[in-house]
Protein backbone atom coordinates (compact mmCIF):
# COMPACT_ATOMS: atom_id res chain seq x y z
CA UNK A 1 0.00 0.00 0.00
CA UNK A 2 3.14 2.15 0.45
CA UNK A 3 4.76 1.48 -2.51
CA UNK A 4 1.63 2.20 -4.02
CA UNK A 5 1.50 5.61 -2.75
CA UNK A 6 4.45 6.24 -3.38
CA UNK A 7 4.13 5.52 -7.35
CA UNK A 8 0.79 7.62 -7.45
CA UNK A 9 1.98 10.71 -5.75
CA UNK A 10 5.02 10.49 -8.38
CA UNK A 11 3.07 9.54 -11.24
CA UNK A 12 0.96 12.79 -9.73
CA UNK A 13 3.30 15.34 -10.55
CA UNK A 14 5.12 13.41 -13.52
CA UNK A 15 2.48 13.18 -15.96
CA UNK A 16 1.35 16.84 -16.09
CA UNK A 17 4.82 17.95 -16.19
CA UNK A 18 5.71 15.14 -18.95
CA UNK A 19 2.58 16.38 -20.95
CA UNK A 20 4.26 19.66 -20.71
CA UNK A 21 8.26 18.98 -21.52
CA UNK A 22 6.33 17.38 -24.64
CA UNK A 23 4.33 20.54 -25.82
CA UNK A 24 7.43 22.07 -25.48
CA UNK A 25 9.86 19.93 -27.32
CA UNK A 26 6.44 20.24 -30.19
CA UNK A 27 6.79 23.97 -29.97
CA UNK A 28 10.78 23.79 -29.92
CA UNK A 29 10.48 21.42 -33.59
CA UNK A 30 10.86 24.32 -35.81
CA UNK A 31 13.88 25.10 -34.52
CA UNK A 32 15.40 22.61 -35.93
CA UNK A 33 13.35 21.67 -38.95
CA UNK A 34 14.50 25.42 -40.37
CA UNK A 35 17.23 25.89 -42.97
CA UNK A 36 21.14 24.92 -41.60
CA UNK A 37 23.24 27.64 -40.35
CA UNK A 38 26.02 29.20 -41.87
CA UNK A 39 28.43 26.67 -40.81
CA UNK A 40 26.57 23.91 -41.71
CA UNK A 41 25.67 24.95 -45.17
CA UNK B 1 -15.20 19.99 21.29
CA UNK B 2 -14.50 22.89 19.61
CA UNK B 3 -12.90 23.18 16.07
CA UNK B 4 -9.27 23.92 16.56
CA UNK B 5 -7.93 24.45 12.70
CA UNK B 6 -4.20 23.70 14.92
CA UNK B 7 -4.84 20.51 15.24
CA UNK B 8 -5.56 19.55 11.37
CA UNK B 9 -3.10 21.93 9.78
CA UNK B 10 -0.32 23.23 12.49
CA UNK B 11 3.06 22.34 12.53
CA UNK B 12 2.77 19.49 14.89
CA UNK B 13 -0.41 18.13 12.85
CA UNK B 14 2.28 17.13 10.06
CA UNK B 15 5.29 16.04 11.88
CA UNK B 16 5.90 12.55 10.41
CA UNK B 17 5.56 9.60 12.41
CA UNK B 18 8.59 6.80 12.55
CA UNK B 19 9.09 4.78 9.43
CA UNK B 20 7.83 7.51 7.34
CA UNK B 21 9.21 7.69 3.37
CA UNK B 22 10.37 11.08 2.90
CA UNK B 23 10.37 10.67 -0.88
CA UNK B 24 6.83 11.02 -0.22
CA UNK B 25 7.19 15.03 0.34
CA UNK B 26 8.95 15.86 -2.89
CA UNK B 27 5.71 15.16 -4.99
CA UNK B 28 3.92 17.48 -2.65
CA UNK B 29 6.47 19.76 -2.92
CA UNK B 30 6.28 19.99 -6.87
CA UNK B 31 2.66 19.78 -6.98
CA UNK B 32 2.21 23.17 -4.89
CA UNK B 33 5.47 25.10 -7.50
CA UNK B 34 4.21 23.16 -10.52
CA UNK B 35 0.41 24.66 -9.92
CA UNK B 36 2.28 28.66 -8.89
CA UNK B 37 4.49 28.41 -11.63
CA UNK B 38 1.77 28.88 -13.83
CA UNK B 39 2.30 32.88 -13.52
CA UNK B 40 5.50 32.31 -16.20
CA UNK B 41 2.95 31.25 -18.48
CA UNK B 42 0.32 34.49 -17.64
CA UNK B 43 1.72 36.02 -20.71
CA UNK B 44 -0.88 33.40 -23.11
CA UNK B 45 -3.73 35.37 -21.71
CA UNK B 46 -2.55 39.13 -22.35
CA UNK B 47 -4.17 39.35 -25.67
CA UNK B 48 -7.81 37.81 -24.59
CA UNK B 49 -8.03 39.34 -21.50
CA UNK B 50 -7.00 42.88 -23.04
CA UNK B 51 -10.02 42.06 -25.54
CA UNK B 52 -12.46 41.00 -22.76
CA UNK B 53 -11.88 43.74 -20.70
CA UNK B 54 -11.35 46.21 -23.16
CA UNK B 55 -7.76 47.66 -22.13
CA UNK B 56 -4.76 47.23 -23.30
CA UNK B 57 -1.87 44.82 -23.40
CA UNK B 58 0.58 46.94 -21.64
CA UNK B 59 -2.71 47.48 -18.79
CA UNK B 60 -3.08 43.56 -18.66
CA UNK B 61 0.15 42.91 -17.95
CA UNK B 62 0.64 45.30 -14.31
CA UNK B 63 -1.09 42.18 -13.30
CA UNK B 64 1.77 40.25 -13.53
CA UNK B 65 4.02 42.61 -12.56
CA UNK B 66 1.97 43.04 -9.39
CA UNK B 67 2.09 39.37 -8.92
CA UNK B 68 5.76 39.21 -9.04
CA UNK B 69 6.33 42.30 -6.83
CA UNK B 70 4.25 40.96 -4.38
CA UNK B 71 5.93 37.48 -4.48
CA UNK B 72 8.81 38.57 -3.26
CA UNK B 73 7.16 41.23 -0.47
CA UNK B 74 4.65 37.78 0.83
CA UNK B 75 7.58 35.95 0.84
CA UNK B 76 9.58 38.41 2.74
CA UNK B 77 6.64 39.57 4.84
CA UNK B 78 5.14 36.05 5.76
CA UNK B 79 8.63 34.00 6.05
CA UNK B 80 8.46 33.85 10.08
CA UNK B 81 4.84 33.17 10.00
CA UNK B 82 4.96 30.09 7.17
CA UNK B 83 7.98 28.79 9.93
CA UNK B 84 5.65 29.15 12.65
CA UNK B 85 2.44 27.80 11.36
CA UNK B 86 4.03 24.54 9.12
CA UNK B 87 3.89 23.75 5.37
CA UNK B 88 -0.19 22.51 5.31
CA UNK B 89 -1.28 25.51 6.72
CA UNK B 90 0.90 27.60 4.69
CA UNK B 91 0.26 25.30 1.61
CA UNK B 92 -3.47 25.79 2.59
CA UNK B 93 -3.09 29.68 2.68
CA UNK B 94 -1.60 29.84 -0.68
CA UNK B 95 -3.77 27.41 -2.48
CA UNK B 96 -7.21 30.02 -1.17
CA UNK B 97 -4.62 32.98 -2.29
CA UNK B 98 -3.55 31.74 -5.60
CA UNK B 99 -6.90 30.17 -7.00
CA UNK B 100 -8.67 32.75 -5.41
CA UNK B 101 -6.79 35.20 -7.57
CA UNK B 102 -7.56 33.21 -10.49
CA UNK B 103 -11.24 33.25 -9.54
CA UNK B 104 -10.91 36.91 -9.36
CA UNK B 105 -9.70 37.05 -12.74
CA UNK B 106 -12.40 34.95 -14.26
CA UNK B 107 -15.03 37.44 -12.45
CA UNK B 108 -12.90 40.28 -13.93
CA UNK B 109 -13.94 39.07 -17.25
CA UNK B 110 -17.08 38.52 -16.35
CA UNK B 111 -17.86 42.21 -15.23
CA UNK B 112 -15.32 43.97 -17.40
CA UNK B 113 -12.88 44.81 -14.27
CA UNK B 114 -9.27 45.92 -14.71
CA UNK B 115 -9.50 46.96 -11.24
CA UNK B 116 -11.11 43.51 -10.75
CA UNK B 117 -7.73 41.53 -12.54
CA UNK B 118 -4.87 43.90 -10.65
CA UNK B 119 -6.29 43.14 -6.95
CA UNK B 120 -7.51 39.47 -7.93
CA UNK B 121 -4.14 38.00 -9.77
CA UNK B 122 -1.96 40.17 -9.36
CA UNK B 123 -2.03 41.06 -5.46
CA UNK B 124 -4.45 38.00 -3.62
CA UNK B 125 -2.51 36.04 -6.65
CA UNK B 126 0.80 37.04 -6.15
CA UNK B 127 0.22 36.44 -1.89
CA UNK B 128 -0.31 33.37 -2.73
CA UNK B 129 2.79 32.82 -5.05
CA UNK B 130 5.11 33.97 -2.04
CA UNK B 131 3.67 31.66 0.55
CA UNK B 132 3.73 28.61 -2.06
CA UNK B 133 7.16 29.36 -3.09
CA UNK B 134 9.08 29.46 0.55
CA UNK B 135 7.31 26.68 2.16
CA UNK B 136 7.48 23.41 -0.18
CA UNK B 137 11.35 24.42 -0.19
CA UNK B 138 11.92 24.57 3.65
CA UNK B 139 10.48 21.64 4.10
CA UNK B 140 12.33 19.52 1.92
CA UNK B 141 15.88 21.39 2.84
CA UNK B 142 15.17 19.88 6.28
CA UNK B 143 13.96 16.26 4.72
CA UNK B 144 17.67 15.97 2.85
CA UNK B 145 20.50 17.17 4.88
CA UNK B 146 21.97 14.68 3.02
CA UNK B 147 20.95 16.36 -0.39
CA UNK B 148 19.65 19.48 -0.01
CA UNK B 149 20.98 20.37 -3.28
CA UNK B 150 19.00 18.01 -5.24
CA UNK B 151 15.64 18.42 -3.09
CA UNK B 152 15.00 22.38 -3.27
CA UNK B 153 16.10 21.46 -7.39
CA UNK B 154 13.53 19.17 -7.53
CA UNK B 155 10.55 21.67 -5.91
CA UNK B 156 11.85 24.74 -7.95
CA UNK B 157 12.19 22.63 -11.20
CA UNK B 158 8.42 21.78 -10.55
CA UNK B 159 7.54 26.09 -10.43
CA UNK B 160 9.85 26.37 -13.84
CA UNK B 161 7.67 23.28 -15.24
CA UNK B 162 4.56 25.13 -14.20
CA UNK B 163 4.90 27.25 -17.40
CA UNK B 164 5.64 24.55 -19.65
CA UNK B 165 2.34 23.36 -18.62
CA UNK B 166 0.30 26.62 -17.91
CA UNK B 167 0.65 27.94 -21.18
CA UNK B 168 -0.58 24.48 -23.46
CA UNK B 169 -3.07 23.99 -20.55
CA UNK B 170 -4.31 27.93 -21.04
CA UNK B 171 -4.37 27.80 -24.67
CA UNK B 172 -6.03 24.36 -25.07
CA UNK B 173 -8.90 25.59 -22.84
CA UNK B 174 -9.63 28.83 -24.52
CA UNK B 175 -9.64 27.03 -27.80
CA UNK B 176 -12.12 24.46 -26.55
CA UNK B 177 -14.55 27.21 -24.88
CA UNK B 178 -13.68 30.21 -26.99
CA UNK B 179 -16.46 31.33 -29.66
CA UNK B 180 -16.73 34.16 -31.51
CA UNK B 181 -16.25 37.38 -29.42
CA UNK B 182 -15.46 35.51 -26.13
CA UNK B 183 -12.17 34.03 -26.32
CA UNK B 184 -12.83 31.62 -23.53
CA UNK B 185 -10.75 33.17 -20.61
CA UNK B 186 -12.85 33.53 -18.10
CA UNK B 187 -13.73 29.26 -18.38
CA UNK B 188 -10.57 28.43 -18.85
CA UNK B 189 -9.78 30.86 -15.51
CA UNK B 190 -12.17 29.33 -13.68
CA UNK B 191 -11.33 25.55 -14.91
CA UNK B 192 -7.41 26.28 -14.04
CA UNK B 193 -8.52 27.07 -10.84
CA UNK B 194 -10.06 24.13 -10.08
CA UNK B 195 -7.29 22.15 -11.93
CA UNK B 196 -4.62 23.16 -9.46
CA UNK B 197 -6.69 23.42 -6.19
CA UNK B 198 -6.79 19.66 -6.99
CA UNK B 199 -2.77 19.22 -7.05
CA UNK B 200 -2.55 22.11 -4.55
CA UNK B 201 -4.55 20.00 -1.98
CA UNK B 202 -2.85 17.26 -2.22
CA UNK B 203 0.00 18.76 -1.77
CA UNK B 204 -1.34 19.96 1.42
CA UNK B 205 -2.63 16.59 2.25
CA UNK B 206 1.13 14.62 1.77
CA UNK B 207 3.37 17.22 3.13
CA UNK B 208 4.86 16.46 6.24
CA UNK B 209 7.72 17.89 8.47
CA UNK B 210 10.41 15.34 10.19
CA UNK B 211 10.51 15.27 13.63
CA UNK B 212 13.09 17.23 15.73
CA UNK B 213 16.56 15.98 15.58
CA UNK B 214 14.99 13.16 13.11
CA UNK B 215 18.37 12.38 10.25
CA UNK B 216 18.45 9.80 7.32
CA UNK B 217 19.02 6.68 8.39
CA UNK B 218 22.67 5.27 8.39
CA UNK B 219 23.50 9.39 7.72
CA UNK B 220 26.01 11.18 9.45
CA UNK B 221 27.62 14.73 8.33
CA UNK B 222 31.17 14.12 7.20
CA UNK B 223 33.67 15.19 9.29
CA UNK B 224 35.55 16.84 5.99
CA UNK B 225 32.99 18.89 4.91
CA UNK B 226 33.47 22.55 4.03
CA UNK B 227 33.61 25.06 6.92
CA UNK B 228 30.40 27.08 5.48
CA UNK B 229 28.29 24.38 5.78
CA UNK B 230 27.37 24.96 9.77
CA UNK B 231 25.48 22.82 11.99
CA UNK B 232 24.30 25.99 14.06
CA UNK B 233 21.18 28.21 13.53
CA UNK B 234 21.02 31.52 12.50
CA UNK B 235 17.43 33.15 12.89
CA UNK B 236 15.83 35.45 10.22
CA UNK B 237 16.04 38.05 11.90
CA UNK B 238 19.80 37.54 12.75
CA UNK B 239 20.62 36.34 9.02
CA UNK B 240 19.61 39.40 7.33
CA UNK B 241 21.92 41.20 9.64
CA UNK B 242 25.09 39.11 8.29
CA UNK B 243 27.48 40.40 5.06
CA UNK B 244 26.38 36.39 4.14
CA UNK B 245 22.69 37.41 3.17
CA UNK B 246 23.39 40.54 1.66
CA UNK B 247 26.60 38.98 -0.31
CA UNK B 248 24.02 36.01 -1.65
CA UNK B 249 21.12 38.93 -2.07
CA UNK B 250 23.99 40.25 -4.57
CA UNK B 251 24.71 36.49 -5.91
CA UNK B 252 21.07 35.53 -7.01
CA UNK B 253 20.24 39.23 -8.11
CA UNK B 254 23.46 39.26 -10.89
CA UNK B 255 22.86 36.06 -11.69
CA UNK B 256 18.80 36.09 -12.23
CA UNK B 257 19.44 39.91 -13.96
CA UNK B 258 21.89 38.10 -16.34
CA UNK B 259 19.57 35.22 -17.45
CA UNK B 260 15.78 36.92 -17.32
CA UNK B 261 17.02 39.70 -19.83
CA UNK B 262 17.54 36.73 -22.54
CA UNK B 263 14.91 34.56 -21.33
CA UNK B 264 11.97 37.01 -22.23
CA UNK B 265 13.29 38.66 -25.10
CA UNK B 266 14.65 35.23 -26.94
CA UNK B 267 11.81 34.73 -29.38
CA UNK B 268 13.10 38.60 -31.18
CA UNK B 269 16.68 38.07 -29.85
CA UNK B 270 16.77 35.17 -32.51
CA UNK B 271 14.96 36.73 -35.46
CA UNK B 272 16.87 39.95 -35.02
CA UNK B 273 20.41 37.95 -35.01
CA UNK B 274 19.76 35.67 -37.38
CA UNK B 275 16.96 36.55 -39.43
CA UNK B 276 14.59 33.42 -38.67
CA UNK B 277 10.97 33.35 -38.57
CA UNK B 278 8.35 34.14 -35.37
CA UNK B 279 7.71 30.58 -35.87
CA UNK B 280 11.06 29.50 -35.16
CA UNK B 281 11.87 31.89 -32.77
CA UNK B 282 9.06 30.65 -31.15
CA UNK B 283 10.66 27.45 -30.63
CA UNK B 284 13.72 28.70 -29.70
CA UNK B 285 11.98 30.44 -26.45
CA UNK B 286 10.37 26.88 -25.94
CA UNK B 287 14.27 24.68 -25.92
CA UNK B 288 15.35 27.22 -23.17
CA UNK B 289 12.15 27.08 -21.10
CA UNK B 290 13.33 23.52 -21.49
CA UNK B 291 16.78 23.82 -20.21
CA UNK B 292 15.16 26.84 -18.00
CA UNK B 293 13.62 23.63 -16.05
CA UNK B 294 15.80 21.26 -15.79
CA UNK B 295 19.36 23.56 -14.82
CA UNK B 296 17.39 23.47 -11.63
CA UNK B 297 17.50 19.91 -11.16
CA UNK B 298 20.81 19.00 -12.76
CA UNK B 299 23.09 22.05 -11.58
CA UNK B 300 21.81 21.94 -7.84
CA UNK B 301 22.15 18.11 -7.73
CA UNK B 302 25.72 18.88 -8.99
CA UNK B 303 26.12 21.04 -6.14
CA UNK B 304 25.63 18.28 -3.74
CA UNK B 305 29.08 17.21 -4.65
CA UNK B 306 30.93 20.18 -5.50
CA UNK B 307 29.38 22.66 -2.69
CA UNK B 308 27.54 25.83 -3.29
CA UNK B 309 30.38 28.23 -3.14
CA UNK B 310 31.86 25.85 -6.39
CA UNK B 311 29.18 25.40 -8.01
CA UNK B 312 27.94 29.14 -8.45
CA UNK B 313 31.80 30.08 -9.53
CA UNK B 314 31.17 27.70 -12.39
CA UNK B 315 27.53 29.70 -13.07
CA UNK B 316 29.52 33.14 -13.26
CA UNK B 317 32.74 31.71 -15.18
CA UNK B 318 31.02 29.69 -17.37
CA UNK B 319 28.12 31.80 -17.95
CA UNK B 320 30.49 34.66 -18.70
CA UNK B 321 32.32 32.71 -21.03
CA UNK B 322 29.66 31.75 -22.90
CA UNK B 323 27.85 35.50 -22.75
CA UNK B 324 31.28 36.75 -24.60
CA UNK B 325 31.04 33.59 -27.16
CA UNK B 326 27.53 34.86 -28.61
CA UNK B 327 28.77 37.93 -30.24
CA UNK B 328 31.25 35.79 -32.16
CA UNK B 329 28.55 32.95 -32.74
CA UNK B 330 26.36 35.97 -34.16
CA UNK B 331 29.13 37.13 -36.51
CA UNK B 332 29.80 33.75 -38.02
CA UNK B 333 26.30 32.78 -38.81
CA UNK B 334 26.89 29.54 -36.38
CA UNK B 335 23.36 29.12 -35.46
CA UNK B 336 23.77 25.77 -33.52
CA UNK B 337 27.02 27.32 -31.22
CA UNK B 338 24.27 30.33 -30.41
CA UNK B 339 21.93 27.91 -29.55
CA UNK B 340 23.79 25.41 -27.39
CA UNK B 341 25.67 29.00 -25.35
CA UNK B 342 21.99 30.34 -24.70
CA UNK B 343 20.37 27.07 -23.65
CA UNK B 344 23.58 26.54 -21.10
CA UNK B 345 23.20 30.38 -19.99
CA UNK B 346 19.52 29.70 -19.23
CA UNK B 347 19.82 26.10 -17.46
CA UNK B 348 22.48 28.28 -14.77
CA UNK B 349 20.08 30.99 -14.84
CA UNK B 350 17.42 28.54 -13.26
CA UNK B 351 19.78 26.79 -11.34
CA UNK B 352 20.85 29.69 -9.71
CA UNK B 353 17.40 30.00 -8.52
CA UNK B 354 16.97 26.34 -7.44
CA UNK B 355 20.60 26.45 -5.25
CA UNK B 356 20.41 29.01 -3.20
CA UNK B 357 17.93 27.66 -0.51
CA UNK B 358 20.78 24.80 -0.38
CA UNK B 359 23.35 27.39 -0.24
CA UNK B 360 21.12 29.74 2.95
CA UNK B 361 21.09 26.49 4.64
CA UNK B 362 24.78 25.60 4.80
CA UNK B 363 25.58 28.86 6.24
CA UNK B 364 22.41 29.81 8.45
CA UNK B 365 21.16 26.26 9.27
CA UNK B 366 17.96 24.91 9.02
CA UNK B 367 16.19 26.41 11.60
CA UNK B 368 14.38 29.43 9.59
CA UNK B 369 15.67 28.62 6.26
CA UNK B 370 12.21 29.47 4.68
CA UNK B 371 11.81 32.56 6.28
CA UNK B 372 15.55 33.60 5.25
CA UNK B 373 14.77 32.31 1.97
CA UNK B 374 11.49 34.61 1.83
CA UNK B 375 13.29 37.76 2.86
CA UNK B 376 16.24 37.06 -0.06
CA UNK B 377 13.77 36.67 -3.10
CA UNK B 378 13.48 40.48 -2.90
CA UNK B 379 16.80 40.17 -5.13
CA UNK B 380 14.46 37.97 -7.49
CA UNK B 381 11.99 40.91 -7.25
CA UNK B 382 14.96 43.99 -8.32
CA UNK B 383 16.78 41.55 -10.62
CA UNK B 384 13.02 41.37 -12.85
CA UNK B 385 13.30 45.05 -13.17
CA UNK B 386 16.98 45.41 -13.76
CA UNK B 387 18.02 42.45 -16.13
CA UNK B 388 15.23 43.38 -18.82
CA UNK B 389 15.77 47.10 -18.12
CA UNK B 390 19.59 47.01 -19.17
CA UNK B 391 18.87 45.06 -21.75
CA UNK B 392 16.05 46.42 -23.78
CA UNK B 393 17.81 49.77 -22.67
CA UNK B 394 21.13 49.04 -24.58
CA UNK B 395 19.61 47.68 -27.45
CA UNK B 396 17.68 50.70 -28.17
CA UNK B 397 20.68 52.56 -27.48
CA UNK B 398 22.66 50.74 -29.80
CA UNK B 399 20.24 50.51 -32.36
CA UNK B 400 19.29 54.70 -32.10
CA UNK B 401 23.04 55.04 -32.78
CA UNK B 402 22.87 53.33 -35.86
CA UNK B 403 24.49 50.07 -35.01
CA UNK B 404 22.43 47.23 -37.07
CA UNK B 405 20.08 45.10 -35.42
CA UNK B 406 21.80 41.87 -35.74
CA UNK B 407 24.64 43.00 -34.16
CA UNK B 408 23.18 45.53 -31.33
CA UNK B 409 22.65 42.96 -29.19
CA UNK B 410 26.17 42.13 -28.81
CA UNK B 411 27.37 45.02 -26.48
CA UNK B 412 24.54 43.86 -24.32
CA UNK B 413 26.11 40.20 -23.64
CA UNK B 414 29.25 41.73 -22.79
CA UNK B 415 27.00 43.72 -19.77
CA UNK B 416 26.03 40.81 -18.77
CA UNK B 417 29.67 39.40 -18.44
CA UNK B 418 29.83 42.47 -16.08
CA UNK B 419 26.98 41.53 -13.86
CA UNK B 420 28.02 37.79 -13.88
CA UNK B 421 31.71 39.37 -12.91
CA UNK B 422 29.78 41.23 -9.60
CA UNK B 423 27.81 38.08 -8.56
CA UNK B 424 31.50 36.09 -8.87
CA UNK B 425 33.47 38.84 -6.30
CA UNK B 426 30.37 38.70 -4.03
CA UNK B 427 30.23 34.93 -3.92
CA UNK B 428 33.86 34.66 -3.71
CA UNK B 429 33.49 37.21 -0.40
CA UNK B 430 31.21 34.58 1.19
CA UNK B 431 32.75 33.16 4.55
CA UNK B 432 31.39 31.38 7.24
CA UNK B 433 28.69 32.96 9.47
CA UNK B 434 30.29 34.13 12.82
CA UNK B 435 29.31 32.26 15.93
CA UNK B 436 28.13 35.24 17.64
CA UNK B 437 24.74 35.36 15.04
CA UNK B 438 23.74 31.57 16.36
CA UNK B 439 21.04 31.68 18.31
CA UNK B 440 19.46 28.33 20.34
CA UNK B 441 16.34 27.13 18.72
CA UNK B 442 15.13 25.38 21.69
CA UNK B 443 16.26 28.20 23.96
Amino acid sequence: MRVMILIVSWLAVAVPLGWGVQQSVRKASPLFESVPDATQR
Amino acid sequence: MGFSADRWLGRAATEARAGFNRWLVPPAAIAVHMCIGQVYAFSVFNKPLATELGVTVPQVQVAYSIALVMLGLSAAVFGKWVERSGPRKTMLASWLCFCGGLLLAALAVRYQSLPLLLGGYGVLGGIGLGLGYIAPVSTLVKWFPDRPGMATGMAIMGFGGGALVGAPLALELMRRFGEGADTGAQVALTLMAAIYSGFMLFGAVMVRVPAAGWKPKGWVPKETESKLVTTASVSVDRAWRTPQFWLLWVVLCMNVSAGIGVLGLASDMLQNMFGVSAVVGGGFAGLLSIFNMGGRFVWSSVSDLTGRKVVYCIYFVLGAALYATLPWAQQTGNRTLFLVCTALIISMYGAGFATIPAYLRDLFGTYQVGAIHGRLITAWSMAAVIGPSLINGLYASRVAAGVPKAEAYNGTFYLMCVLLGIGLVANLLVRPVRAEYHVNPSA
